[in-house]
């Protein structure tokens, strides 16, 4: 038995007198999230609670306003979580290359940073005039003339005991050389030669003895340029360290309860004492200007302030938009410095996990987990309480040369990621440490349910949007039929969407309609415009669809009868849009073995659930028709002119009327559409997008014509989805387009072929003329067909086996069996 | 060369047996120069007592660097005395040509202890850079606050206006002068009238100089001698000094 549906029936209307307010400015504002109770309640519990590995996972579809609520939670938090500080990293002295943190008060980062900006470029100017005092350059002078006058009287010395003994001491290109003298002039090789020989060895041997004496001095001088070179450098850094020394005190004073800053100013000092000739300038005395230029380059007095909380009385609240490893953990940048990259611990950037230490970092997860190891990073950090920047070059061994190794920060973050349910299901179930680290789930709903008092709930919370993005206010109709989009929106006429998204677009365009028409409020025409400019935008496609139907290319039947054919409903569901349109099912059925062939499946372009369908109307025939005997049937099943995938099980009470149809060669009803799935009893059950569906055969009839007996027949437990369009609701109400709904396949399969079912007598035989019936004699007919064809082949195959046992006894290697089993005589039933 | 009956064309000559001069005599006798604008002539001195022991049999270099002995034969000698030329020449042009001075190196063979007097004008300027001892050793007096100048002066007219032209380089600055007057017959110079204001003048007797010259490269900057009262005496303690001797006509 199938029921007609009233227009009435078909739209669950929002009554907008029910509001009491004209305009939606008239309403109060939702204070809190509409139909999001249990997981407002999650976050607050996640917010608060302080205890490791309870970080928030909020799961939802896109666009439930998840990051709105989170945010909004977040930021009535007036007390940070923890102890907020600053934290900088500076130079450690004994080790560049793994840079020292320190941790300090609000505030102190950022004077330190000043302070140390200072200390340089007052050192630039104190060392330099220190060394220019005439205590300092008469010290140094002493240095260097007692060294200089040793080398020199030695020198000298040996020039005048050379000469004393006849011989020249004298100065070659690049050292020195010994010659006899006689009158004060170096002789020649030909005088030399006219010397006695005696004397001439006597020469030659002081030479030698003079030489190894002048070796011996000109191999000292390194050494007394190095005691030298030791002399001023301790008389240098006594200088500096006075001179540090009082600029330090005056820092140190408000550094006093900071233990880790004085010993990092105990070391800046050590350090500038030992390098007090950096300070000094390279040629004239220096201007102010130079000074702050060269103090630029002493990098390795600076503070690099990580995180400044200064201004920060509240917990830090982080959105990481680009949660990329490096965003998340920090990174060291580069800089390009004669053809090399170079970093040092200035070059330190935080991360989001810095700036988000002592509150809470919103990430999105699928972002976290899309970019490579920023989920591994991220892990790593909660896990450890601690964030160490490392390159990601470092972390996959792409590189071998010399980075930093910054000492790792301590942190105490909240982490909220957001994200799809699907993700967190997977998350769950793959990864092992998610469970530790995410103990809170907070489940946003995507609907909540429709009554007067949500009604009026979602209309403020339109109003709430209404004011939060400063659009036109909305008449009560407005804001009744944007509630009846919501509706829709969950395909279900008792619930309402709680996509935050949809509501604000349609709420924009609708205030653009408006400024457009000079109104001063968003009226119901509005909002209808909006509703329908939204369709029509995405509509091309729908439209190309339905005229391939119109056309007759893709064939479609809206009237009249033809067997084994019925007018199935199919969705396509596209990026923005989902429409439906019919899709033609056909059958053949012929003896066999009892299969029924699903074509989409073979051709692979059938999903599981549509195969199951197809298993299932298999089973209800064989149960219905051959309970106790063969089903002797070869069945094929198709979507016509369907070259994409099928999915879902929403056709098989159509494709079970089509086969039905194919068995007893009944003619079937084709202004008529099906929608429907089934179970093993013939149950009609519910399917998905039964508004777009109806709409979509709508469409098609209205094309061709609407000649009053087209319609849909849709299950029972259909009817609360039901929102559908005007245009069909009025089709409705004017006789020219129907809705049944039905329960059983039977009824559904009655009404297309306007026979009765036919119920089984006391001997299991249908009526002659009914469905049952018809469909009962063709199985038995086949059933007859396939003993005979049975015997016919047993009698094939015996005289095979005579002829093999004559041949064998002609051959005489064995006795013949053939036509001995009288089972196996033709023509014996079986 | 000059013409007969013209006057001789003035020179700075820069005598030295070594192309390391220092900055600071170089700076000075370019700013001499172009300030009186003269030419500058580099003179190397091919010391002919180095080429002599280069040839005897058993002749040793000790270099400075190392302390290594090495044999010195004549031809690494020359060899040696063409890199100095040619390093003479690259430090003049890099310092006169920016100055637009006309510049100039020649070498000549000699005792590097003697003056070659003879290739020297009346009109000349010569500066003599001694060969010092250590190559690294600081800056002729350079802690100490301005120039301090050993003037020995025989007295004369001609004398005085030549001091002026070579006290030009330090106008503006505060000097130290120590003069020692070396003629019994001429009233001393009126060097006051010369000096740049804020310059100490000094005085030395006659028997305090060789003591003065002995200690020169600790006490001056530069030692400046007249060669038309020249005192033949000093001659050894002059050649063995260790600060630029300046010798005018």
């Amino acid at each position: 038995m199938i029921t007609p549906l009233s227009a009435a029936q078909l739209y669950n209307s929002c009554d907008p007198q029910s509001f009491g307010f004209t305009l939606s400015s008239e309403l109060e504002p939702l204070g809190v999230p509409l139909g999001q109770e249990r997981a407002l309640e999650a976050i607050e519990f996640g917010v608060e609670i302080n205890r490791e590995g309870f970080n928030l996972f909020v799961l939802g579809a896109p666009g439930l306003g998840k990051h709105e609520l989170v945010k909004q939670i977040l930021s009535r938090q007036e007390q940070p979580r923890t102890e907020l500080f600053d934290w900088c990293y500076v130079n450690n002295f004994d080790d560049p290359q793994r840079p020292q943190l320190l941790r300090l008060p609000p505030g102190m980062g950022q004077m330190l940073r000043k302070d140390m900006q200072q200390l340089v470029e007052d050192l630039l100017t104190a060392i330099p005039a220190a060394f220019q005092s005439d205590d300092y350059q008469r010290r140094r002078e002493e240095i260097r003339s007692r060294s200089h006058e040793r080398y020199e009287s030695d020198f000298r010395a040996l020039a005048d005991e050379a000469q004393e003994s006849g011989v020249a001491m004298m100065r070659t290109p690049s050292g020195y050389t010994m010659a006899p003298m006689v009158d004060d002039k170096v002789i020649t090789a030909e005088e030399f030669e006219t010397l006695p020989e005696d004397q001439q060895k006597a020469i030659e041997q002081k030479i030698e003895e003079m030489q190894k004496k002048l070796q011996a001095h000109v191999r000292e001088m390194p050494l007394i340029r190095r005691e030298v070179s030791r002399q001023l450098k301790k008389l240098n850094q006594e200088i500096t360290q006075l001179t540090v020394e009082q600029f330090i005190d005056s820092i140190e004073k408000r550094y006093e309860q900071q233990d880790n800053v004085l010993a990092y100013l105990a070391a800046v000092q050590k350090n500038a004492t030992e390098n007090a000739d950096d300070f000094l300038p390279d040629g004239e005395a220096a201007d102010d200007e130079q000074v702050e230029n060269r103090a630029q380059g002493f990098h390795r007095y600076q503070v690099n302030l990580l995180v400044d909380n200064t201004h920060q009385q509240t917990a830090p609240i982080i959105t990481e938009d680009n949660p990329t490893y490096q965003n998340l953990v920090g990174r060291i940048e580069h800089v390009s410095h004669m053809g090399t990259l170079v970093t040092d611990f200035t070059l330190i950037k935080p991360g989001a996990l810095h700036r988000a230490n002592g509150g809470y970092l919103i990430l999105d997860a699928q972002k976290v987990l899309t970019h490579m190891y920023a989920w591994e990073g991220l892990k790593r950090s909660l896990k450890s309480r601690h964030v160490t920047i490392s390159s990601l070059e470092e972390v996959l061994s792409l590189v071998s040369t010399i980075s930093l190794e910054p000492e790792s920060m301590p942190i105490d973050v909240k982490v909220i990621l957001t994200g799809e349910r699907l993700l967190y299901y997977l998350l769950k179930r793959y990864d092992n440490e998610f469970s530790k680290l995410f103990k809170v789930v907070a489940d946003f709903a995507h609907s909540t349910g429709r009554s007067s008092d949500s009604q009026l709930l979602y209309a403020r919370m339109i109003a709430t949007r209404q004011q939060y993005d400063d659009l036109l206010p909305l008449t009560s109709e407005a804001v009744a039929r944007i509630i009846e989009a919501a509706s829709r929106q969950t395909d279900d006429s008792t619930k309402l969407s709680l996509q935050v998204d949809f509501v604000s677009d349609v709420l924009k365009e609708a205030d653009y309609w408006a400024g457009k028409a000079g109104s001063a409020s968003v009226t119901l025409e509005h909002v209808e415009q909006a509703l329908e400019k939204r369709r029509y935008r995405h509509d091309r496609i729908r439209e190309l669809y339905h005229e391939q139907i119109t056309r007759g290319i893709s064939m479609i039947a809206t009237s009249g009868s033809a067997v084994a054919q019925v007018n199935g409903l199919t969705v396509i569901a596209l990026a923005d849009q989902a429409f439906g349109s019919p899709s033609r099912i056909t059958a053949t059925a012929r003896l066999g073995s009892g299969k029924v062939i699903d074509i989409e499946r073979e051709a692979k372009l059938g999903g599981e659930i549509h195969s199951k369908g197809v298993m299932i109307l298999s089973a209800y025939l064989a149960n219905r028709f051959a309970r106790n005997r063969p089903l002797p049937l070869a069945a094929t099943l198709v979507f016509e002119q369907s070259y994409g995938g099928v999915d879902g099980d929403s056709a098989t009470a159509a494709e079970l009327c089509t086969l039905l149809s194919a068995i007893g060669e009944i003619p079937l009803a084709q202004n008529l559409a099906v929608t429907g799935s089934m179970n093993q009893h013939g149950q009609i059950q519910a399917i998905g997008g039964v508004n777009e569906k109806i709409e979509g055969f709508f469409d098609i009839c209205q094309a061709a014509g609407l000649t009053g007996d087209q319609g849909v027949i849709i299950p029972a437990s259909n009817q609360v989805h039901l929102m559908l369009r005007r245009d069909v609701r009025e089709a409705v109400a004017a006789g020219q387009f129907h809705i049944y709904t039905a329960e059983q396949v039977d009824d559904v399969m009655s009404t297309l072929s306007g026979l009765a079912t036919g119920d089984a007598d006391a001997d299991g035989h249908y009526p002659p003329d009914s469905i049952n019936g018809r469909i009962a004699t063709r199985i038995e007919t086949w059933q007859q067909l396939q003993r005979q064809f049975a015997r016919h082949d047993d009698g094939e195959e015996s005289s095979n086996q005579s002829a093999r046992s004559c041949d064998k006894n002609d051959d005489g290697n064995g006795e013949g069996n053939g036509g001995d089993n009288p089972d196996e005589s033709p023509g014996q039933p079986q | 060369m000059n013409s007969p009956g013209q006057p001789p064309q003035a020179r700075v000559v820069i005598t030295t047996d070594s192309a390391r001069i220092s900055d600071a005599v170089l700076e000075y006798a370019l700013a001499m120069a172009a300030q009186l604008q003269l030419p500058v002539v580099g003179l190397l001195i091919e010391d002919t007592d180095l080429i002599n022991s280069a040839s005897l049999p058993f002749s040793r270099e000790i270099c400075l660097f190392t302390g290594q002995p090495r044999q010195l034969d004549t031809l690494t000698l020359l060899a040696g005395f063409g890199d100095m030329a040619r390093r003479l020449q690259q430090r003049l042009a890099q310092r006169a040509e920016p100055l637009a001075l006309h510049w100039s190196v020649s070498s000549m063979r000699g005792r590097r202890r003697d003056f070659h007097f003879e290739h020297l004008g009346e009109a000349d300027f010569c500066i003599y850079d001694p060969c010092i001892y250590d190559n690294n050793r600081p800056g002729y007096n350079s802690a100490r606050n301005g120039k301090h100048l050993l003037v020995i002066d025989g007295a004369g007219a001609a004398f005085c206006h030549t001091l002026s032209a070579l006290l030009a380089p330090f106008s503006g600055q505060a000097l130290q002068v120590s003069l020692v007057h070396t003629s019994e017959r001429l009233p001393e110079p009126p060097l006051a009238d010369l000096l740049p204001a804020g310059t100490s003048l000094h005085h030395l007797s006659r028997e305090q100089l060789p003591q003065a010259l002995l200690q020169a490269g600790r006490r001056f900057d530069y030692v400046v001698v007249s060669r038309r009262h020249w005192l033949a005496e000093l001659a050894p303690q002059l050649a063995r000094l260790d600060c630029p001797l300046i010798v005018v006509g």
